[in-house]
């Protein structure tokens, strides 16, 4: 089973953000990365299909007509993790996960207890638990953004870098739970990221956001060459495939105006 | 490692096999403590609202108040008269008029997001005593009834504010900061339309207007505790209703959305409860400040964040204070009933600098 994007546009007071966007896929059970510069439209993309921002497209899922569901139906099938939330809350870690759940399943109080304190304890978040979001770190609170979004459950997961606030040990867990958690589950899912060596070592599938070309996709080896970064990111860059070895791609340097 | 993703289908054969259960166990404990306080909390309101019965201008003995509020046809007529209509309806309106503008202030401040938003500082309350005062004045009252008229003129009044504020916090780029000032500026704005009254009023109805700018509860009576009971009826199931969706709120707008909250719907329905509250209070007491504002902060430092026990303690919280002040205004100065209005201001001025000296980072 696959997401399809046949069509997505994306209008914000007049304004065409996402035009031309169509012709994608996403696998389920396998991570998708989505990349781009700052301000091509990746947060909007991911929340254009969330439903959370306005937009209009033909997307589906197994035969789910995304653009078709009621706004219920859909913040329960399609979830966005958004990029930072800084409440100034006293809302613990504990209440939050909770509500995640109870937002989106209808079932009786102690199943939904289980579920929080399973995900709870698979993140490593016991000991936060109840501790106010006001009292956690950046990163401890993308990890809390994390089980908010686990704790849903939905088929679809979009995540708008997850990993930005994230020690190196932090990150590379969170990519380690995101594919087995989606391979459990065949979730499909999509991370907004700017690291291009994550997006390479643990994504199985690319989009990316291309001047003039609206989003292309395909395989990391095939979406990342020297040749697109140059005309994506305006970086000289070195990209490395190894066999048994995590991919690496290294920034030279940025190019300037003149040769862009 | 402690630390480390306990993944894969084995997870649960691991040596603490139920660990997931200690973080449901620590959140249970803190909700029976929570509602062990919101029990405490009515048991103080109970307190209060029989000291406030039990006070009063005439000296009668508690023992003998008590026994008129148990079986008053036992009691002289006098006695009964004072204790079932005058104390009584003024010290249940006391509570009432808490426990509302708590409720309303506990909403505001989390459908705007914002520590400073209450029914006072947003304007809602000075629009809901110009639309008394204003019925008042053009004599709206005879047409429907004195008590019913000056209410609905209040409440559109309210109204007319409320969806002001919730208008305006749909512009792009009005900040919570933003949203408070525009409040400020209406509040300042109906409070100049109440000044134009006053200036043109007679001496008779001037005289009703002071009452509306100071508050006070010398002029309830059962018909006004019943309907202010009836706003109170309407508007707590909407709110219960819309508990989880209001607790999502206090995530952050995005993150709500993201669970479904249709954000702009939730925010007006709750504008118009609010509304509901707040003008049905200020029609029959008048102008009461920074209730609205204490009350909820001083419930989420005790019960946190979450509706279903926020709602509850913030309203007994509001009617603790308001039992209290009431109390107050009656034994500061002896032999006088000082405006209660007076009262909630001086103990909530000095909060609501704390609170403004305390988010002073975000500004």
């Amino acid at each position: 089973m696959a997401l399809i994007i046949e069509r997505l546009e994306c209008t914000k007071a007049g304004v065409e953000i996402l035009t031309g966007i169509g012709g994608l896929h996403a696998e389920a059970g396998r991570i998708t990365a989505l990349l781009g510069a700052n301000g091509a439209g990746k947060s909007t993309l991911l929340r254009a299909l969330a439903g959370v921002d306005r937009a209009e497209g033909k997307a589906n899922l197994g035969g789910l007509e995304l653009f078709d569901m009621s706004p219920k139906a859909r913040a329960q099938a399609v979830y966005y993790m958004p990029q930072e939330s800084a409440p100034r809350s006293l809302i613990t870690v504990f209440e939050a996960v909770l509500l995640a759940r109870r937002t989106a399943f209808d079932e009786a109080l102690p199943s939904a207890h289980q579920a929080v304190g399973e995900r709870l304890e698979e993140l490593s978040l016991t000991s936060l638990s109840e501790r106010p979001l006001a009292a956690l770190s950046g990163g401890q609170r993308q990890r809390v953004s994390l089980a908010l979004a686990a704790v849903r459950e939905p088929r679809i997961l979009l995540l708008d870098e997850p990993s930005s606030a994230l020690d190196l040990h932090h990150q590379l867990q969170l990519f380690e739970w995101l594919g087995s958690s989606a391979a459990r589950n065949a979730t499909v899912v999509v991370v907004a990221i700017h690291d291009l060596s994550l997006a390479a070592r643990y994504a199985d599938h690319v989009w990316m956001f291309e001047p003039g070309n609206g989003v292309v996709e395909g395989t990391p080896a095939q979406v990342l060459t020297t040749q697109r970064l140059r005309r994506v990111y305006h970086i000289e860059a070195e990209i490395e495939w190894r066999e048994g070895r995590p991919a690496t791609v290294v920034p030279i340097r940025a190019l300037p105006p003149d040769e862009i | 490692m402690n630390d480390s993703l306990s993944t894969g289908p084995n997870r649960s054969a691991a040596p603490g096999e139920k660990r997931w259960q200690r973080s449901v166990d620590l959140h249970l404990a803190k909700n029976r403590r929570s509602h062990r306080l919101i029990l405490l909390t009515a048991l103080l309101m109970v307190i209060a609202l029989s000291l406030d019965v039990a006070t009063g201008p005439g000296d009668y003995p508690i023992s003998a108040v008590i026994k008129t509020l148990l079986s008053p046809s036992s009691m002289p007529p006098l006695l009964q008269v004072v204790v079932w209509e005058i104390r009584l309806p003024i010290a249940l309106m006391a509570v009432l008029v808490g426990a509302a503008l708590a409720m309303a202030g506990a909403q505001m401040q989390t459908i705007l997001a914002n520590p400073l938003a209450d029914p006072f500082t947003l304007g809602i309350s000075s629009a809901a005593s110009f639309g008394a005062a204003l019925a008042i004045i053009i004599g709206l009252p005879s047409l429907l009834g004195a008590q019913p008229g000056i209410a609905a003129s209040a409440f559109a009044a309210a109204m007319i504010a409320a969806m002001a504020v919730w208008a305006l916090s749909r512009l792009q780029g009005v900040s919570t900061q933003i949203m408070v000032l525009i409040g400020v500026a209406i509040m300042f704005f109906f409070h100049s339309a109440l000044g134009l009254l006053q200036f043109v009023a007679s001496s008779e109805a001037l005289q009703q207007l002071v009452f509306w700018t100071l508050g006070s509860l010398s002029r309830a009576d059962w018909s006004s505790v019943i309907l202010l009971a009836l706003a109170i009826t309407i508007t707590v199931p909407v709110f219960w209703h819309f508990g989880w969706r209001l607790t999502a709120l206090r995530l952050g707008e995005l993150q709500a959305r993201a669970m479904g909250v249709e954000v702009v719907r939730l925010r007006l329905v709750m504008m118009i409860c609010c509304a509901l509250l707040t003008a049905t209070s200020v029609a029959f007491v008048g102008t009461i400040g920074f209730i609205g504002l204490v009350a909820p902060h001083i419930a989420r430092l005790l019960v946190g964040e979450d509706q279903r026990r926020l709602l509850p303690m913030s309203a007994l919280t509001g009617a603790v204070l308001m039992s209290c002040s009431s109390s107050l205004a009656k034994l500061l100065v002896p032999g006088t009933l000082l405006p209660i209005g007076l009262i909630t201001a001086m103990v909530g001025l000095p909060f609501f600098v704390s609170l403004v000296l305390r988010s002073r980072r975000e500004l």
